[in-house]
């Protein structure tokens, strides 16, 4: 959920756990990207080794067998990009990578202070899915025809024609740009975030000498509640990961109505009934035919297992990949809930 | 899905909850994780409840989020609908404390 932007004016208090919460926040979120401009710069430099050497690599592995002198230039260019790449990544890993580069897009996306960059990446309407598949068919027919009219000097002529390299490096050009503007929106962003953590650590300081609550204005609240949804999308983005296969091998599980009402009725000291149906739900998710579990007597299409002390009935549909809980009865009594 | 009346059977929505999310819920203290597993409940009934807000990315069009407020915190899940499967998929249960 997009937070509100910040109204200004009203300050919350928040207590010494509020605010070392809040310097976590603050020290995890910026920890992803640049947060001055000499992290900016060589974020930027970075990249353009790295795009640089992989775009003198395989031009020059193709020139170089007709004209050795460019092509082993170009590849001594390509190895010098990329090693800089290499050294950079060991170095300053958030400057250059890209898995955590995307955590970050994730967090500009809900920012409230990162909207300029956040329209360049949320929106998927008709028309930007248009701009971008355009400019992709642009680019990628721009290095084709770089290439090939290459390969023409290249078998016809047996020369090395300057034009058609510039034509692919104008090609891959775009890509490093998009990567350039984007880079420099998440260094605005972080730098904005960056500056708030000595404020914050002070005042953590303080709350705690003092056990007492300091106020925190609105608009920094605004801040870190856009770090902690940002933080919390990724971690659904990690949880999403795991879908497919929990699309494929979990079950639904369905506890029966009259059994929830029976369980929401009990009293406090018969939580282990509730739990025992959790703890059912939980398992039977991954395995409906657990190993522990059997049929139950006289219940033909009943299976029933143990969980926290107590026997769990549940229905399986394999078709629908679904169990349905029927009845949790305590270890030793005779009755119990929907026991049908 | 049939509409609720006479003769109409009530689709009840399978409920598979992510370790993460189930995790989380159990971290907590009774009363809070009570209320949590109750919207458990509430979805295997009802997978879009008064309440519910769409998550705000567009390629997840059928992820929503539930929020319960426990001052001073709030509690957030995130699940999945599928309709077709009649299968609500929880993936997270997130504490809110600025948010």
């Amino acid at each position: 959920m997009p937070a509100e932007p910040s109204t200004g004016g009203q300050s919350r208090s928040l207590t010494a756990e509020d605010l070392g919460a809040a310097v976590r926040l603050i020290n995890e979120g910026t920890s992803h990207g640049p947060t001055d401009w000499r992290g900016l710069a060589l974020s930027l430099f970075g990249y353009a080794a790295g795009g640089g050497g992989i775009f003198g690599l395989i031009v020059g592995l193709v020139v170089v067998w007709f004209d050795s002198r460019l092509g082993v230039a170009l590849l001594v260019g390509a190895g010098a990009g990329l090693a800089v790449l290499g050294v950079l990544t060991k170095l300053r890993p958030e400057l250059v990578d890209t898995e955590r580069r995307g955590a970050i897009r994730a967090q500009l996306q809900n920012s409230a202070i990162g909207q300029a960059s956040a329209s360049v990446w949320r929106t998927r309407s008709f028309r930007s899915n248009l701009v971008m598949g355009i400019a992709i068919i642009i680019a990628l027919s721009l290095v084709l025809c770089g290439f090939g009219w290459l390969a023409y000097g290249l078998v016809t002529k047996g020369q090395v024609w300057g034009w058609p390299i510039v034509l692919v490096f104008a090609g891959v050009l775009p890509t490093f740009l998009l990567s350039a503007v984007s880079n420099y929106y998440l260094y605005r962003y972080l730098s904005r975030v960056a500056q708030l953590r000595p404020v914050f650590e002070q005042r953590f300081e303080r709350a705690v000498a003092a056990s007492e609550p300091v106020e925190v204005s609105q608009q920094e609240i605004s801040v870190l509640a856009d770090l902690e949804i940002s933080q919390n999308r990724q971690q659904v983005a990690q949880a999403i990961a795991q879908l497919p296969k929990v699309r494929t091998s979990f079950y639904g599980v369905v506890i029966d109505s009259e059994l929830q009402d029976y369980l929401a009725r009990l009293p406090e000291d018969r939580r282990d009934e509730r739990q025992a149906a959790r703890e059912a739900a939980d398992m039977l998710q991954f395995d409906p035919h657990p190993i522990q579990s059997s049929q139950a007597p006289g219940q033909t299409d009943v299976r029933m297992m143990q969980a926290a002390s107590c026997d769990v009935f549940y229905r399986v549909d394999d078709e629908k990949e679904r169990v349905v809980i029927t009845a949790v009865r305590r270890g030793g009594e005779s009755g119990g809930a929907n026991a049908s | 899905m049939p509409p609720e009346g006479i003769g109409a059977t009530k689709v009840l929505y399978g409920i598979v909850m992510l370790p993460g999310a189930r995790m989380a819920i159990e971290s907590l203290g009774a009363d809070i994780k009570n209320r949590l597993y109750a919207v458990r409940d509430v979805l295997q009934d009802n997978p879009r409840p008064e309440g519910c807000v769409p998550f705000p990315v567009p390629t997840l069009p059928n992820a929503y989020t539930y929020e319960v407020s426990y001052p001073p915190f709030k509690y957030q899940l995130v699940y999945i609908v599928e309709d077709v499967k009649e299968k609500v998929t929880v993936l997270t249960m997130q504490q809110l404390r600025f948010a």
